[in-house]
C-alpha cells in the first residue's frame, strides 16, 4: 500500500469507530453505568485520535465527532460541531508528537474535564437550571471520571492503529 | 499561539467553522434541524438495532469465561439451525404482543386516547432529567406535545421531532409543569421538574394549601385543568409533604411509578396534543 492508501484506510478507521463510539454512547444498554453514569465516548475518542494524529484530519474528525455529539445530546445543535473542531485542532498542533503515555493521559483527561464543564455549562447553566453546582459533583463528574477511566483503552488501540498504519519507505510497519 | 494562526491548519480550522456556521445559521433558519434529520435517518435504524440487545445478553457474555463462551457459541449454532425454520418471527411476535397487551390494557384504564407505541432508542448520557429518544417521529404522526406515557403513567412529553425519531423530555425536566391532583382528597397542584429532586428520582407537586390532607402514599394524577395532558394519567405516588420556603405553601416530593431511567419500551398518546413546549421548538 502508499502512502495516500494507508491514510485512507487509517481514516476510515477512524471514522468508522467514532461511529461506533456513537452507538455505544447513546445506546441504553450496550454500555455498563457506574454510579448511573455513562461515558462519552465520542469526545474521548476523538481526544486521543487528535493527540496521535497530526495535520488538518483532527479537524474533521473532530467536526464529525461534534456533530455526533450534537445529534446524540438533541438539544443545541451546532454547540459541539464549532468547539470539537476547535479543540481538536489545538491539541493536535500543539501536542508534542513523541508523546508519552503518561502525558497523553494528563492532557486527554484535562481535555476531557474541559469539554464536559463546556457542556455543563452551555448546557445546563446557560439554559436557566436549578441547582448547578449539586448536578455538576452528583451527575457530571462522575461521567468525567468515567470517560477518563476509558482513555487509556481507547489510546492503546489507537497507538496500534496508528503504529500499524505508518508508511514508512518502502516497508510498512 | 502566533505560530498556530500563521499555520495551514488554522486556515483549514477557520475554513471548516465558516461552512460549519453557515450550515448551522441556514439549517435553523429553515425552522428545522436539517443536518440532524439527515443523521437521524441513517443513525436511527442502527441506533434501533443496537438497542434491541437485552440487559440480559449483555450480562451474560460478560460474565462468562472464554471456553464457556466457546461452548455456549457451538450450542447456540446448532439450535439456531434446528430451529431457523420455526424462529423467523417469534421474537418479534413476542414483544409485538407484550406492546400489544400493554396498550391494551392502558386503553382498558383510558380508553379515550389513541396510542402509538414506540422503543426507547437512545438516551443522552449527560442528560439530567433522563431524556430519551424514541424510534417514531413526525412520519409516523408525532407531534411536539405529544403525552408519552407506559402502563405506571405519565412520563414524558415529546421535546422535538426528526422524520423517524423524536426526542422525550421527561417529567423530570424542569421545562415541564404538569396540571395534578389527588382523586382522593380533590386537591389540585402542579407537578414540576427539580434538578435536586430528580437526582433522587422524585418531581414536586407544588402550590399545595396550608390545609393540605395530602401525605405521604396518596397518589397524584393529571388534572387536565391546563389543557396539555388528558386527565387521569397517573404520576405518582406522594413520598413525604414540607413546607415551601416562605411557609405559604405546601410541596410534596412525588415518585413516578415508572422507573424513568431504566424503561425500554413506551406509548405516544397521539390523539392529544399539548402546547407546553411548542414555544422552545418555535424559538430553535
Amino acid at each position: 500500500m502508499n502512502r495516500k492508501t494507508n491514510n485512507l484506510v487509517k481514516h476510515y478507521f477512524y471514522a468508522i469507530e467514532i461511529f461506533i463510539m456513537y452507538f455505544l454512547q447513546s445506546s441504553p444498554n450496550l454500555i455498563l453505568k457506574i454510579f448511573a453514569a455513562s461515558p462519552m465516548l465520542i469526545c474521548a475518542t476523538v481526544i486521543i485520535i487528535s493527540i496521535i494524529e497530526k495535520g488538518s484530519s483532527p479537524i474533521f474528525l473532530g467536526l464529525f465527532a461534534g456533530i455526533l455529539m450534537d445529534i446524540s445530546f438533541g438539544k443545541y445543535f451546532g454547540l459541539f460541531s464549532l468547539i470539537m473542531p476547535i479543540l481538536c485542532s489545538l491539541i493536535s498542533f500543539f501536542i508534542n508528537s513523541e508523546i508519552t503515555i503518561f502525558k497523553a493521559m494528563r492532557f486527554s483527561s484535562v481535555s476531557v474535564f474541559l469539554v464536559i464543564i463546556l457542556d455543563w455549562l452551555f448546557r445546563y447553566c446557560l439554559a436557566g437550571y436549578s441547582a448547578i453546582f449539586l448536578v455538576f459533583i452528583d451527575k457530571y463528574l462522575p461521567i468525567c471520571f468515567y470517560t477518563i477511566l476509558c482513555l487509556p483503552i481507547l489510546y492503546l488501540l489507537n497507538l496500534g492503529v496508528f503504529l500499524g498504519m505508518r508508511y514508512t519507505k518502502g516497508v510498512q510497519n | 499561539m502566533r505560530v498556530f494562526f500563521r499555520s495551514n491548519t488554522f486556515k483549514i480550522l477557520f475554513i471548516v467553522l465558516v461552512v460549519m456556521s453557515s450550515i448551522i445559521i441556514l439549517s435553523k433558519n429553515l425552522g428545522y434541524y436539517s443536518v440532524a434529520n439527515v443523521f437521524g435517518l441513517i443513525g436511527t435504524p442502527m441506533l434501533e438495532t443496537a438497542s434491541e440487545l437485552t440487559d440480559e445478553q449483555i450480562e451474560m457474555f460478560s460474565s462468562m469465561s472464554r471456553e464457556e463462551l466457546e461452548e455456549y457459541c457451538a450450542q447456540i449454532l446448532e439450535e439456531n439451525t434446528s430451529l431457523r425454520g420455526n424462529l423467523v418471527s417469534y421474537y418479534e411476535i413476542q414483544n409485538e404482543n407484550e406492546l400489544y397487551e400493554e396498550a391494551l390494557e392502558i386503553e382498558k384504564q383510558e380508553p379515550e386516547l389513541n396510542l402509538m407505541p414506540a422503543t426507547i432508542i437512545a438516551r443522552d448520557p449527560s442528560d439530567v432529567f433522563d431524556g430519551f429518544t424514541i424510534n417514531i417521529g413526525y412520519l409516523d404522526g408525532i407531534e411536539v406535545g405529544d403525552c408519552v406515557i407506559t402502563s405506571n403513567g405519565i412520563i414524558g412529553v415529546v421535546s422535538s421531532t426528526n422524520a423517524i425519531s423524536a426526542s422525550v423530555s421527561s417529567i423530570f425536566s424542569e421545562d415541564l409543569s404538569i396540571g395534578a391532583n389527588s382523586k382522593e382528597f380533590t386537591e389540585n397542584g402542579v407537578v414540576s421538574g427539580d434538578a435536586q429532586a430528580s437526582l433522587s428520582g422524585y418531581v414536586l407537586l407544588e402550590y399545595l394549601t396550608k390545609n393540605t390532607q395530602i401525605t405521604a402514599g396518596t397518589i397524584i394524577s393529571t388534572s387536565g385543568v391546563s389543557g396539555n395532558f388528558p386527565e387521569g394519567l397517573i404520576i405518582g405516588e406522594v413520598v413525604s409533604v414540607q413546607p415551601s420556603t416562605d411557609n405559604s405553601t405546601y410541596f410534596a416530593y412525588v415518585e413516578p411509578y415508572e422507573d424513568i431511567e431504566n424503561v425500554k419500551s413506551v406509548f405516544v398518546v397521539t390523539s392529544f396534543t399539548a402546547e407546553i413546549l411548542v414555544e422552545d421548538e418555535d424559538d430553535e
